[in-house]
């Protein structure tokens, strides 16, 4: 019987095969481009491993024995920007998802639908410009001399604050303004999962006489639960990151001790300062625990919100 | 419904004006920029850039950015970026969605956990860099297009549209002799079209919004790089600079900071011209993007 079944299941697989052979052939491009542009770089990744000379190449420059990982614990700098990198996504979690819930909160009790659409349309707006456009608006914004905020502070006779410039503000200012280009973007899943909660849970909460405050608290707020669940274990997955793009582009050497991140530091002392071996090893590193974690992340959030995101 | 309370107004009123306080929160910013590159360099002074409503006008610092003249070149290498680079990421990103909805492929789960692998493995910096000099791609044009020919959330994006369309279309075709790839092109590419436009969308703000690439992977000039690379090279100027620019072109340079506000509302003007028409394609893949199977 084994072997019956087994014959058959091997002609539909050939049939099967056959059938698919086009779709095969059309994912050729798509697999090369895969195998070069994502898989490409574990060749070079090697470097991490080696003491890297341009001279000789990637092949045959020597091992080092783990020296640029040994570096890593040992070196001043990195355990000054794992921890602020730490930090940062750590307050942006934690300001990014309860601004992101109030806002739909407050958006689903807006009754006209004009009204509410309008607001939504202008609070995506700064999801879809750059981080250059938004970080060059702050700079100037923020600017000790001319930059509208500190004139307005000025005029109320305080002493100008220099945002960017003061490891004090540094950090308080980039969570701000990662709150003002992600508010609207970050609400939408949120506006989504209230737009489908049950009308009656509203009416009968009415009939036992709750007020609007106590339906927002007491039925709304319980069922975003799975969806904040789900995005804090994302966020917590992604916590190495950081956010480059915000933090290029708006720090300045007065505040590596607070703002620098791993990736800012990668980025500038593997290609501006050229040391690549070293900073293959720290970029390296994160990459592995970010895989980790996102793999773990996955995993809680199917056993636990029962969401999966693959 | 039911009829309102006292409290009930209370409670509207409250809500209506911190809406209105995000929002105006939200586009203050773009206001006051805006209004700072328009305004004489006087008024600019005098309000210390708080400028709610212009009350004077110049437009010395749009002419001195278009006469320096390298902005428009920028713009047209970000032109060249979105017209070759979107058709070139969606034909590959097509091909991909469509084969991550054949569940009966031979290969299908091999094909999905090795997707889920790129989705979140990361070569780094450092690597990707000896990559593209080996490849021939650094400060070439061609770095813009091949190295973002892919986005796996896209395709799995793609992919929940084209699941959305009945089983029962492609399935008549195929009992009619329909080939797989006749299949795709003939009945799945027309009707996925909604899908198609909005990842489209994706990609192309991707590469206007781009502006890392130059700056990696492009020898540091200003005449090669795009749009948000020009105006981060810009904004990142100092005096002594915007003077040497000044004098060659024969100007007397405008104050550095209104010189900024303009060369970001002149990047930004695109982006803000399609955003209305963009984003209900953008808030409808995100949603799409987010069903669970």
């Amino acid at each position: 019987m084994s072997k019956g079944t087994g014959v058959v299941k091997s002609s539909a697989l050939g049939k099967r095969f056959r059938r698919y052979l086009p779709i095969y052939f059309l994912m050729i491009p798509v697999m090369l481009w895969f195998f070069i542009f994502k898989l490409g770089p574990i060749y070079g990744l090697q470097i991490a491993f080696k003491d890297y000379n341009i001279m000789k190449g990637i092949w045959d420059s020597p091992w080092n024995n783990f020296k640029h990982f040994k570096k890593l614990f040992t070196n001043h700098y990195f355990p000054r920007v794992l921890g602020n990198t730490i930090k940062i996504s750590f307050l942006r979690l934690i300001t990014s998802i309860p601004s992101a819930v109030i806002f739909a909160l407050l958006l689903n009790e807006v009754r006209s639908m004009l009204f509410k659409r309008t607001v939504q349309t202008i609070s995506y707006l700064p999801y879809f410009i750059s981080w250059v456009v938004a970080g060059g608006i702050f700079t100037l914004m923020l600017s000790p001399q001319y930059g509208a905020i500190n004139s307005i502070i000025k005029f109320f006779g305080g002493e100008p604050i220099y945002f960017l410039g003061d490891p004090k503000y540094f950090v308080g200012t980039i969570i701000v303004t990662g709150i003002w280009k992600g508010l609207g973007w970050n609400s939408i899943i949120y506006i989504a999962a209230l737009s489908s909660v049950d009308q009656e849970l509203y009416e009968a909460a009415h009939i036992d006489g709750a007020n609007r405050f106590h339906r927002m608290i007491y039925i709304s707020l319980p069922s975003l639960a799975p969806t904040i669940v789900m995005l804090t274990t994302l966020g917590l997955a992604g916590i190495l990151s950081g956010g480059f793009d915000q933090i290029y582009n708006m720090y300045n050497s007065a505040v590596y001790e607070v703002g620098d991140i791993i990736d800012t530091y990668v980025f500038r002392q593997g290609f501006e300062r050229g040391e690549y071996a070293f900073n293959t090893a720290v970029g390296l590193f994160k990459s592995v625990v970010a895989f980790i974690l996102v793999m773990s992340a996955n995993f809680f959030s199917r056993r636990v919100v029962k969401y999966s995101m693959w | 419904m039911y009829k309102e309370t006292t409290g009930g107004k209370i409670f509207r009123v409250i809500n209506t004006t911190i809406i209105l306080f995000i929002v105006v929160i939200t586009v203050m910013p773009f206001i006051l920029v805006v209004n700072g590159s328009i305004v004489s360099e006087n008024e600019f002074f005098r309000t210390g850039g708080v400028i709610f409503i212009p009350r004077s006008f110049s437009a010395r610092n749009y002419k001195f950015i278009f006469t320096e003249g390298s902005i428009l070149s920028s713009f047209w290498i970000s032109v060249q970026r979105v017209v070759i680079g979107v058709p070139f990421a969606m034909l590959l990103t097509i091909i991909l969605a469509y084969a991550m909805t054949k569940k009966d492929m031979p290969g299908y789960r091999l094909l999905m956990l090795f997707m889920v692998f790129m989705m979140y493995f990361d070569g780094g910096l450092i690597p990707r860099l000896l990559l593209y000099k080996d490849l021939g791609l650094y400060n070439n044009f061609l770095v813009y297009i091949f190295p973002m020919g892919i986005s796996v959330f896209n395709a799995l994006l793609l992919r929940n549209f084209i699941n959305t369309i009945p089983e029962s279309l492609p399935e008549s075709a195929r009992l009619d002799g329909a080939s797989e790839s006749t299949i795709l092109f003939r009945i799945i590419l027309p009707l996925a079209k909604p899908g198609i436009a909005t990842v489209s969308l994706f990609v192309a703000v991707a590469h206007w919004n781009d502006w890392f690439t130059a700056i990696a992977y492009m020898r540091q000039g200003i005449n090669n790089v795009p749009m948000q690379t020009y105006l981060r090279k810009m904004v990142t100027l100092s005096q002594l600079e915007l003077d040497a620019m000044g004098v060659m072109q024969d100007m007397i340079t405008p104050t550095p900071e209104t010189l900024k506000m303009a060369a970001i509302v002149a990047t930004t003007v695109p982006i803000v011209i399609v955003y209305p028409f963009i984003q209900k394609y953008f808030v409808k893949g995100i949603l799409i993007g987010s069903v669970k199977e």
